[in-house]
């Protein structure tokens, strides 16, 4: 296939038809640039909202006969109506909220626009889609191998002005250079007297009218009969056109109508090509998204947060607690729901409906893999349907031996494999196959975040669907056995042939995944996962690597994936594997997600009542696809605006409410008890350094923002168990520095920590080695317990092993409850034992301070870095702080690097001083010398000199009539 | 960044030469903004006020029964320690962040559930240090941007911007050049330069020397002290105590979401040990 690429023929007619078709691409690219720019959303409903204004004309030209023009006008009102629409209900009312979320809601939005322009044209009369200028030019003979069709005359006309006139709007006009000081900074703007929201109303109807307009124009090209109109917002036309906007940078219209065009060309070229292989140009689209991604990553987008909507519930009042029952609630309304689905062979009557009821049971295993990913580990996956389909289609390959060809390019045939396992061992290597495919999908999320990494699995699934699953391994796309049933697993003479028997075998699956799942929830491997989620820097500090931790999410969740689905293909009785009709295209992909979100995502009985929702009522009342499709997205947008936590953050609000009265009242956590004596934490193996060598030493370090250097050439040594200050004004570089020391951010120089040089490592591994680490915000995991965000921190002396965890295998059990123990004995020793189950985002400031103070405990380090550790605290608590980190200090046997800005603190405690100002070291020495020095005084009090040399006349510290005592400025304690 | 601020400053002294003789001009040129007679006309009452605010972020309360009087004319500095509130006490005033107790006045009249782009409508207009400038538009944009919600015609803001350019050659240099690609000192500018063509009712100006070499905060403190000659009603947020203790007429000072302190600096500097435990470390609990 490479080595034909040099005999490919490419005639003129095929590259002006490739620009035809890449215009159609640009412009629904250059909608989505202009809401982008405007608010940060990727709106996936751009191409929907165009073809609803084009299915609108289409219907009043064809059924109402109203001429061109005036048909015209009406779709493009139409659509701005839509587009507004949901600009008012929908993104306003989420405008605060993750830019992911938004994400998932326009995805609603475009599903059920599909639904109406379905609905819209299905009585709409026959015939080909009008063209403006149809009537008026003959074809265009340029030459003999160029003829320009009436169409794309037509085209030409009325989209390159309209295209040309965007870019000039966005650079020339008021509203321009609205939307772009609201790409730059929305708060800025306000302060101009620009709103946000009024721009953001304006850029939707804008870019909706823009978006009915060209694909009017376009339409007549892309689909020539109306009933094919639908497929204009289909996953494979926005994945294009968002490739074409990434390509741009999600920024300038010029480069967006370039690469279009480039987009368009290569695509017809590839396709008249390789006409025998159609997919194959979607493989090379996915390859081109992962690039544009990575591209788009290094440029950095502020506005790009992981997925972070999570169930919330209250910890069971301390009074209950003793009550088994409720103690156990979760357990056994879990095992209530399980055994009610166990009842459903005896309810159904007909064996399609237990089909649909088996098959509502592994979709909810699909919904619990997409939850942990998604709701645990923060990665939204838009392909979780196709993980289920390479584990669906390689059971059905290892199963039958299809034969795997292995082949390089330029080579080659080498060989061809052939499995044939028994059924067992076959569900086992499927399952293995989704662990590989989802780790490699999930490789670009170490670089990436949110938004762009959700378009990444988008192009999976698409690929995998349009691509993928046609190669000959996964049966050649093609899977035409009459009846399914005959192949379905026996074990031991046991048949799973007969419809309710494998009902109740695919219970039992969905049964363990919940076991499997819950138990990770509660076991190191899981916590680490949602820690990464909420706090990526503070993970790294406890000394676990965070891409290790995606990747297992990734990777587990892409195993629950393809055990679902290598059950869910014995349920077909017979499918194409790829292509439009594929049971594993991206359309029930975002059925899951839908299913998962309705449910409650982040929880394991979220899948199930998702899939419940979904699938089971409209089973129940005997209602078609449409309906389901209807409830399953107007649910997905009703839950999102209303309920974020989905279905079970209702239950649990009700289960909270029953709690709270059976124990009378709600009982607050209460501060402070009497702290421990002593900690019996058996320390972590580090080796100390030799004696007389700096603990921390850095040498020449620099860091560079944009130009900026913001740390300048700074040299600082921390001895064994001192404790050094660092002192300085705002955006002096404090914090910079010791993100260069921890390995937040990229350095010149070297750093060593315990006479290791660190230089080259990452921040899990500089940890690793000894470093501790406070953050200025002390955010930690808000979604975790104290207790639970200690038990990260103790991931530090000893790592959970992730399968163990997963199937409880020992160690895991052991490990686990010597962790408890350790982490109640940190907890009780630092006066938090009564806030244990309180969830961090519940404390206050000062708490949550002395729970990172409990962490650096529980990591056992060596060296501290400490960033404003009395920031945003009470003066009482304040004052209480000094004896506790010296304690602390005392206690770990540690150095301490502490940024402060409480100078009394610092002053009384700090063995040494160092004073940055712009980046650079301007004295050190003991806290009196530098507090004494003229540079350091003059950085402190202002830089106008004539205001210094006022003050050595009137010296506001030496002169002055009151506190004489201090007369050595700033003095020592 | 400092030799783009030197020419302007001739021969003597950071607030003597072009700057002080530019400023002069340009005020002069400035219309002064009729007094707003819907504005109850009252003209005792301060240009801005705040009486018992409290601001909450979620469950966390970070300001406390906050009070400010600014009069016309005057220059007042709110002060404190990283964190003591004063930027959400800020954008409270500026409309950013809604309180949840209190009333903010603007020459008398109820501005507490009035937006921020109507507030800055209404001439209140701030300058926030280190971030204050949309670093994709070019300066020139930066300039024509804060018109494009004014109703003042296309003549005039030509006028004002030219004229506002003189007092900053680096930034008349650089029109073209993206914001983005200023220097710190320079981003400053703009973002005072940008405030002074509006002709402010009242200058908002947070943290003006935010991470700036000292040259550089010099020769923006020789503007601003300008300002405050030609009676420009100010308030400005500071870390930096002598540069507030320079520059006002007022002092407020803050300490954990509290307005501990409000009158003279001299009385500040009186309560010796206030300042003492705050920024140097020593005092009562030393």
């Amino acid at each position: 296939m490479i080595v034909g690429f040099l005999s490919w023929s490419i005639p003129l007619q095929v590259i002006f038809n490739g620009l035809t078709l890449g215009l159609g691409y640009s412009v629904i690219a250059a909608g989505i640039v202009l809401i982008h720019r405007s608010s940060g959303i990727v709106n996936f409903a751009q191409a929907a909202i165009g073809a609803f204004g084009v299915a609108t004309f289409v219907v009043l030209f064809q059924n109402a006969s109203l001429p061109y023009p005036l048909a015209a006008l009406l779709g493009v009102a139409g659509a701005v109506v839509l587009g507004v629409a949901t600009e008012l209900l929908v993104v306003r009312r989420l405008f605060e909220s993750s830019r992911v979320v938004l994400l998932i809601a326009t995805v609603g939005v475009a599903q059920l626009v599909a639904l109406a322009i379905l609905e819209a044209l299905r009585n709409v009369k026959g015939g080909p889609i009008p063209v403006a200028f149809g009537a008026r030019w003959a074809e265009l003979h340029v030459s003999k191998s160029l003829v320009i069709g009436t169409r794309q005359t037509s085209l030409i006309i009325l989209v390159v002005p309209v295209l040309v006139g965007l870019g000039w709007f966005l650079t020339r006009t008021r509203l321009g250079l609205h939307i772009r000081a609201v790409a730059d900074s929305p708060e800025n703007a306000r302060l101009v007297g620009v709103s946000p929201r009024r721009v953001s109303t304006l850029v939707w109807a804008l870019a909706a009218a823009f978006a009915a307009y060209t694909q009017i124009a376009v339409a007549p090209i892309v689909t020539r009969t109306a009933s094919e109109l639908a497929g204009v917002s289909s996953i494979g036309l926005l994945l294009r056109a968002l490739v074409v906007a990434m390509a741009a940078r999600m920024r300038s219209i010029p480069v967006v109508v370039a690469s279009g065009l480039a987009l368009g060309v290569v695509e017809s070229v590839v396709s008249v090509n390789l006409n025998t292989d159609v997919g194959v140009f979607n493989a090379f689209l996915f390859a081109g998204v992962i690039l544009m991604v990575l591209l788009l990553a290094r440029a950095g987008s502020r506005r790009d947060v992981a997925f972070s909507v999570g169930v919330r519930r209250a910890a069971v009042p301390e009074k209950l607690q003793s009550i088994w029952w409720i103690r156990r609630f979760s357990t056994i309304a879990m095992a209530a729901l399980l055994g009610v689905l166990a009842l459903v062979p005896l309810l159904a009557s007909q064996p399609s409906q237990l089909l649909t009821w088996t098959e509502l049971i592994l979709i909810a295993m699909v919904a619990i893999s997409l939850s942990l990913l998604t709701g645990w580990a923060g990665q939204l996956s838009l392909g979780q349907f196709a993980f289920a389909g390479v584990g669906g289609l390689s059971m059905l390959a290892f199963t039958r031996a299809q034969p795997l060809g292995l082949g390089l390019p330029f080579v080659g045939h080498i060989a061809t494999l052939r499995f044939q396992m028994p059924w067992g061992l076959a569900l086992v290597a499927s399952t293995a196959m989704g662990v590989l495919f989802a780790v490699v999908v999930g490789l670009p999320a170490l670089r990436v975040k949110g938004l762009f990494l959700a378009v990444t699995t988008l192009a999976f699934g698409y690929m995998a669907s349009s691509w993928m699953f046609g190669r000959t391994f996964w049966s050649g796309g093609q899977f035409s056995v009459p009846s399914a049933t005959s192949e379905r697993p026996s074990f031991r003479g046991l048949s799973f042939a007969s419809p309710s028997a494998y009902y109740y075998l695919c219970l039992g699956f969905l049964a363990a995944t919940v076991i499997v799942v819950s138990r990770l929830r509660r076991s190191g491997s899981g916590r680490t996962m949602i820690a990464v989620r909420d706090n990526e820097a503070m993970t790294a500090a406890s000394t676990v690597s965070p891409m290790m931790a995606k990747l297992s999410a990734f990777a587990v969740s892409g195993g629950i994936a393809a055990m679902a689905g290598s059950l869910y293909v014995f349920l077909l009785p017979g499918f194409t594997a790829s292509g439009a009709q594929s049971p594993f295209s991206p359309d029930a992909s975002l059925r899951v997600v839908a299913i998962a979100i309705i449910g409650g995502i982040g929880t394991v009985v979220g899948g199930i009542l998702g899939a419940l929702w979904v699938i089971g009522l409209p089973a129940l009342f005997g209602a078609s696809d449409t309906v389901q499709l209807l409830s399953a997205n107007v649910g997905l947008l009703f839950l999102l605006l209303y309920f974020p936590g989905g279905l079970v953050q209702v239950l649990y609000r009700v289960r909270d409410s029953v709690f709270r009265r059976l124990a009378g009242r709600h009982v607050d956590a209460v501060p402070a008890d009497e702290p421990a004596a002593t900690l019996t934490v058996r320390p972590r193996a580090t080796a100390p350094p030799e004696a007389g060598q700096p603990w921390l030493a850095t040498q020449a370090v620099g860091v560079t923002f944009g130009g900026v250097r913001a740390v300048d050439d700074v040299s600082v040594e921390v001895g064994a168990g001192e404790l050094v200050g660092l002192i300085g004004t705002n955006g002096a570089g404090k914090s910079t520095l010791m993100d260069a020391i921890s390995g937040f951010v990229p350095h010149t120089g070297t750093i060593s920590v315990l006479g290791t040089d660190v230089s080259g490592m990452r921040a899990h591994q500089r940890h690793a080695i000894g470093l501790g680490r406070g953050f200025q915000d002390a955010a930690l995991f808000g979604s975790l317990t104290v207790r639970e965000t200690v038990l990260v921190a103790l991931e530090a002396r000893r790592r959970s092993l992730l399968v163990p965890s997963m199937l409880g295998l020992p160690p895991s059990h052991k490990w686990e409850r010597t962790k408890r123990s350790e982490a109640d004995e940190i907890l009780t020793f630092l006066g938090l034992g009564p806030s244990s189950d309180t969830f961090v985002l519940d404390l206050s400031t000062g708490t949550r301070r002395a729970v990172e103070l409990a962490c650096l405990v529980a990591t056992d380090a060596k060296v501290l870095l400490l960033d404003e550790p009395t920031g945003g605290i009470t003066q009482r608590e304040a004052e209480a702080f000094a004896p506790l980190i010296r304690q602390v200090k005392q206690d770990l046997g540690a150095s301490v690097v502490m940024i402060e800005h409480d100078m009394p603190l610092v002053m009384s405690v700090c063995d040494r001083v160092y004073c940055l100002e712009a980046g650079r070291v301007i004295a050190h020495g003991t806290p009196r010398d530098v507090g004494a020095d003229p540079a350091v005084i003059a950085s402190y009090l202002g830089t106008d000199e004539r205001a210094i040399a006022r003050s050595n006349q009137a010296d506001p510290f030496e002169g002055r009539p009151v506190a004489p005592a201090a007369s050595s400025g700033f003095g020592g304690p | 960044m400092a030799d783009d601020l030197a020419p302007a400053d001739g021969g003597d002294g950071p607030t003597g030469g072009r700057v002080a003789a530019a400023l002069e001009r340009l005020q002069r040129g400035l219309r002064r903004r009729e007094p707003d007679a819907h504005l109850d006309g009252d003209t005792a009452a301060p240009v801005l006020q705040a009486r018992n605010l409290d601001v909450s972020y979620g469950s966390v309360q970070v300001l406390f029964d906050c009070n400010i009087d600014v009069r016309r004319g005057e220059t007042v500095a709110l002060l404190g320690t990283n964190g003591a509130g004063k930027s959400t006490f800020l954008r409270a005033l500026l409309g950013l962040t809604a309180p949840s107790r209190g009333v903010v006045r603007f020459h008398g009249r109820d501005i507490t559930r009035m937006s921020a782009e109507a507030r800055f409508g209404r001439g209140i207009v701030a300058v926030r240090g280190g971030q204050g400038v949309f670093p994709g538009l070019t300066v020139a944009e930066n300039f024509a941007l804060s018109f494009t919600t004014t109703s003042v015609p296309a003549a005039e803001r030509q006028r004002r911007t030219d004229q506002t350019l003189v007092a900053f050659p680096a930034l008349a240099e650089r029109l073209h050049l993206s914001a983005g690609e200023l220097s710190g000192g320079q981003r400053q500018q703009l973002a005072l330069a940008r405030a002074l063509v509006h002709d402010p009712e009242i200058l908002v100006i947070d943290e003006l020397s935010l991470g700036l070499a000292p040259i550089v905060v010099q020769a923006l403190i020789a503007i601003v002290e300008d300002l405050r000659a030609k009676g420009q009603t100010m308030l400005i947020v500071e870390q930096s105590m002598n540069i507030a203790l320079e520059l006002c007429d007022r002092v407020d000072y803050m300490e954990k979401g509290r307005v501990t302190f409000s009158g003279p600096p001299g009385e500040l500097l009186a309560q010796g040990e206030l300042i003492d435990t705050v920024f140097f470390g020593t005092g009562a609990r030393s």
